[in-house]
């Protein structure tokens, strides 16, 4: 029978063998303590918090109950939803078209477009944002003046409810690409070429090669690809807090600018880490129903 | 075996239906949509404000002037934010590259208990949406009381899954032998990941600093977050309050947006490879 001191000696022994493993993993673990562990265990614990920041009082489900009567935090999940569906469809879409165009060019030319389409996505989200608050100003911006060349009425973009959110996807799209062209073009590059040729001997023509060969192939790109960007889309929060603050009459409020200012204007942390999970959620189910939908396993 | 009736099929000729004309025109189309705004704040940095919001515009400026980019530096503490921007990305990246060989290298190379359950778990987090999580760690600086220091923006990227998983996948092409052979040799264990497995992921260390630099020099919600004293501001987060500020100077803010952009656009242009290696690790075989 083992005894306590056997097993110690045996567990010491394991453990002066292994311990250069875990030391190599020291360092990663700080940052990964106080920002993800510390803060994922607080965000479910302020949840249920009834107690201004810094008290505590058990509230039970009281913060998500405020949360789910707010109607701005459904008016924010719409919003939110409807950009993510639309920026991650388009991105996808235009995406796709844009590799397989790339794909039959030269290098030098494919070179040319993928840093062309890409160049947008390497400076910062802010940049492009004041960028894009000049093209879409009402009086002075281009777009306005694009569409008084073409005798078109002129739109006040980023001001009337209709228009603003639309705006915010084509700014967003029109960045957002490349990374998909970059993903893409580098796993159509993986396929094997004796696959179509294969596809051809057997008669299969250009169309059907992208349909029976191509896409399949590139399945596990596109699914990575989506959950990148919907994740990022659901996050959605700079253009909010730098053009247009939610407005006009909420029509561009996302969860997460709404998350953004319960906590951070009116220091309701309680409320706005019940959010949080609630965000947590969404992105979760969505990214479950991409697996299911996609994620068979690939080879070739 | 080449068949001399059919041209070597090739993917490139699966796609080449559509005539030459039309595959140009819709990417030269995209091509104006992606680089079209970013020439529009390149000349709008140069132009005065009055003609920066002339109407109809120069497409190509008459003149160009930097006096935008010297008003911009007497308005604003521009020279703080550079400043404050170059220290944050530098050291995070320099250690990020450490911490992330150091544990790449023991999921790749060390055995103890746990290893692959920890690395999943590990790798599995990138998959939480990091906003989630903003307002607590917030909370955890206010804790630290860290607002408005280095350390709240520095500590909290100092490591992370995305570079221990691409140390790893680089890490684990290392031949075993080379550090058996040092171990005989009386090498320490220190002294195998710093002079052999450090040195040798170059490779991979190049693209995780690309990425490590320019995701920090970019990076603007958390600071925003974690600082309310200007002096304390990173570029990114200086350059939105400008527009808070400033009514309509276009040319001021593009000066500005340009300023910002510009250490990017360089480093993309000089190291694109780097940049579009990143993008593909953990998403593309091989």
């Amino acid at each position: 029978m083992l005894n306590t001191k056997t097993l110690l000696q045996r567990g010491w022994r394991t453990f002066s063998r292994e311990k250069w493993g875990y030391f190599f993993l020291l360092p990663s673990l700080v940052p990964f303590t106080l920002f993800f562990i510390i803060p994922l265990v607080k965000a479910v614990v302020l949840s249920f918090n009834a107690a201004p920041l810094g008290k505590w009082k058990w509230g039970g489900l009281a913060n998500y109950i405020a949360v789910v009567h707010d109607p701005v935090f459904w008016v924010a999940t719409k919003n939110t939803v409807i950009y993510t569906l639309v920026v991650v469809f388009g991105i996808t879409v235009v995406a796709l078209i844009l590799s397989v165009l790339i794909f039959s060019l030269g290098n030098v030319w494919q070179g040319f477009f993928k840093a062309a389409f890409y160049l947008p996505s390497i400076v910062s989200s802010v940049v492009i944002i004041l960028i894009w608050s000049w093209l879409f100003n009402p009086a002075f911006g281009l777009l306005n003046y694009l569409l008084s060349l073409v005798h078109l009425p002129l739109v006040v973009w980023l001001g009337d409810v209709h228009t603003a959110l639309p705006s915010l996807m084509v700014m967003s799209l029109s960045t957002g690409a490349g990374t998909g062209v970059i993903l893409i073009t580098a796993a159509m590059a993986g396929i094997p070429t004796d696959l179509y040729d294969a596809a051809r001997v057997d008669g299969a023509g250009g169309w059907n090669l992208f349909w029976k060969i191509t896409f399949p192939l590139i399945q596990p790109v596109l699914l990575y690809l989506l959950v990148i960007t919907t994740i990022d889309a659901f996050q959605i929060f700079t253009p909010m807090w730098m053009l247009t603050s939610g407005g006009p009459e909420h029509a561009t409020i996302s969860v997460a600018f709404l998350i953004y200012r319960t906590a951070f204007q009116s220091f309701k942390f309680g409320q706005a880490s019940a959010m949080s999970v609630f965000l947590f959620f969404f992105i979760l189910i969505v990214s479950i129903l991409y697996f299911r939908m996609m994620g068979r396993e690939v080879s070739y | 075996m080449a068949n001399p009736y059919r041209p070597a099929f090739s993917l490139r000729k699966q796609f080449s239906r559509l005539p030459k004309v039309v595959v140009y025109l819709l990417l030269f189309v995209w091509a104006l949509i992606s680089l079209v705004p970013i020439y529009w704040m390149v000349i709008g940095s140069l132009k005065t404000p009055s003609l920066a919001i002339a109407i109809p515009p120069e497409w190509i400026p008459s003149k160009a002037t930097f006096a935008n980019f010297r008003s911009l530096f007497m308005a604003a503490k521009m020279g703080r934010w550079t400043i404050n921007s170059l220290l944050v990305s530098s050291v995070v990246t320099g250690i990020y590259l450490i911490t992330s060989s150091m544990a790449g290298y023991a999921f790749a190379k060390k055995q103890f208990h746990g290893r692959n359950l920890i690395f999943w778990l590990y790798i599995s987090t990138m998959l939480v949406p990091w906003f989630v999580l903003l307002v607590t760690s917030y909370t955890v600086i206010v804790d630290l009381g860290w607002v408005n220091t280095y350390w709240a923006l520095i500590v909290p990227d100092l490591a992370g899954p995305f570079g221990a998983f691409m140390m790893r996948q680089f890490i684990q092409s290392l031949p075993s032998e080379l550090f058996d052979a040092a171990r005989i040799d009386g090498c320490s264990e220190w002294g195998i990941f710093w002079r052999i497995v450090f040195p040798l992921s170059a490779p991979a260390l190049g693209v995780l600093a690309v990425f490590s630099f320019s995701s920090e020099w970019n990076s603007f919600i958390w600071p925003l977050t974690v600082t309310t004293r200007d002096k304390m501001w990173t570029l990114p987060v200086g350059l939105a309050s400008l527009q808070h500020v400033k009514v309509t100077n276009f040319s001021l803010l593009m000066a500005g947006a340009t300023y910002t952009a510009l250490p990017m656009i360089l480093i993309f242009l000089f190291a694109q490879k780097y940049f579009l290696k990143g993008i593909t690790v953990g998403a593309v075989k091989g």
